[in-house]
């Protein structure tokens, strides 16, 4: 089979993995902070779940 | 990342997926409409909304126990529990202590007249499609299936992310080539739509995989706790019924041992859940979180004292704080849109996923794996 040579200066995990890494702490907390209160704790919730619905109708808009 | 370690993760990312895939449609599905239980059932005149009584009081729960002995002669109480959320205490009556589900009557009573009141409906659409979901009308082995199938989800979950490395390498966070083969296309949703989704989907697939195991933790966290609290009692005759003291002021005296909680479930003495001895007052807290917690605490039915207050253990505090995540019903209505939304995600990406494996060319595992590596560029496209 024929070997796949890939260009150097493609990303390391880090890059790769930042936004989501981001996407995931955001909905984290929002999902735990929703459940001490039920006040602005459910403020944070909102925002921190809205993070990744957010970023999905980004990636959406921009595509090409 | 070498091409065998793509192809084991491939491979494992294949397997789990197709395995489970047309539950977790049938789950995302389901679980749709019941993120809106209490609105739909509401607009469909399903539940049994109680008339509001200004400035009239609750009456106490000895009241209601003697109204509840009126309406069944000669029976035993069992077992009181409040609804959540209308002024409704629901009293079970039965024979003996020991009495099987036919012979016991649940009664629910409204707490300002005293009077029996409607029973929330289980039937109906939405009970359908709640048993659907919760164990496909097979019970516990269902239930247990379906947990399997969220934890293999939940593996295809993690390999997918595994394999996102190698696919993303060149390419930027979000991309959507929209113009580029409907296989492109659909990699590139499903690539997008997992990663963004992927904190929320595992929380909700692990604590559904873990809300499985109810049943069976809950009877071994009850009997096993009971039995340490109790053990001083051991060889003592049993209190007749006749002896109990007021449920009420147990109920009192454990809400003044707890400050801030509510009763949630009362077991009379002799019945499972209690001792021979004692009232079981299961108290819960006001929060989204203490709201899950249940402590018993074990009220001398004779002398009204309380004898011991327990706390749940670790894996029963998982258990119950597994419910809330799993539903989504604890911050609002934004909160079970955003579910909604995730939720219709999730979808997508099972459908997308299903679609690149119904949909993949004729050709070698060495083919699938260089468009992993290759993030789709270097895949052969035949025109579409």
């Amino acid at each position: 089979m024929k070997q796949v040579r890939l260009k150097p200066g493609h990303k390391t995990a880090l890059a790769i993995f930042a936004v989501p890494m981001l996407l995931a702490l955001l909905s984290t907390i929002g999902l735990i902070v929703g459940l001490l209160g039920d006040g602005w704790e459910d403020v944070l919730a909102w925002i921190g779940l809205a993070a990744p619905v957010a970023a999905a109708f980004w990636a959406w808009q921009r595509r090409r | 990342m070498t091409n065998g370690t793509i192809k084991a993760w491939y491979l494992v990312h294949k397997w789990t997926s197709l395995i489970c895939t047309a539950f977790l449609l049938m789950l995302c599905l389901t679980g749709l409409p019941l993120i809106f239980h209490e609105e739909i059932d509401k607009a469909l005149g399903e539940s049994k909304v109680l008339p509001a009584m200004p400035g009239v009081p609750n009456h106490d729960l000895d009241q209601m126990l003697a109204a509840a002995k009126r309406l069944y002669p000669g029976e035993r109480p069992l077992f009181l529990s409040f609804d959540d959320d209308r002024p409704v205490v629901n009293i079970t009556t039965g024979p003996t202590a020991r009495a099987t589900r036919k012979e016991m009557h649940i009664t629910p009573m409204d707490l300002r007249t005293a009077k029996p009141v409607g029973e929330i409906d289980e039937g109906g659409v939405m009970g359908f499609i709640l048993r659907l979901h919760v164990d496909m009308f097979l019970s516990l082995p269902g239930e247990l299936f379906l947990g399997f199938m969220g934890f293999l989800f939940c593996v295809a979950t993690v390999s997918g992310v595994v394999l996102y490395a190698p696919f993303m390498r060149k390419l930027d966070f979000g991309t959507m080539r929209w113009s580029k083969s409907r296989r492109v296309r659909w990699l590139d949703m499903h690539n997008m739509l997992g990663i963004v989704t992927l904190a929320w989907v595992m929380v909700v697939g692990l604590t559904g995989v873990i809300n499985t195991l109810s049943d069976p933790l809950v009877n071994v966290w009850r009997s096993d706790q009971l039995a340490k609290l109790t053990a001083p009692y051991q060889g003592l005759p049993p209190v007749p019924v006749a002896r109990f003291g007021s449920v009420q002021a147990a109920v009192d005296t454990a809400k003044a041992a707890a400050p801030g909680t509510t009763p949630q479930f009362i077991a009379f003495p002799g019945v499972r859940f209690t001792s021979e001895h004692h009232f079981a007052v299961w108290l819960r807290g006001a929060t989204p979180a203490t709201k899950q917690i249940h402590t018993p605490a074990l009220i001398d039915a004779q002398t009204g004292k309380l004898t011991a207050m327990a706390h749940m253990p670790w894996y029963m505090l998982a258990l119950r704080l597994s419910q809330p995540l799993h539903f989504g019903d604890y911050g609002a209505m934004p909160l079970k849109i955003l579910w909604a939304l995730l939720d219709i995600g999730a979808i997508v990406i099972l459908g997308s996923g299903l679609y690149l494996w119904i949909g993949r060319r004729a050709g070698s595992i060495e083919a699938r794996i260089r468009e992993v590596r290759s993030g789709a560029a270097l895949a052969p496209v035949a025109a579409e």
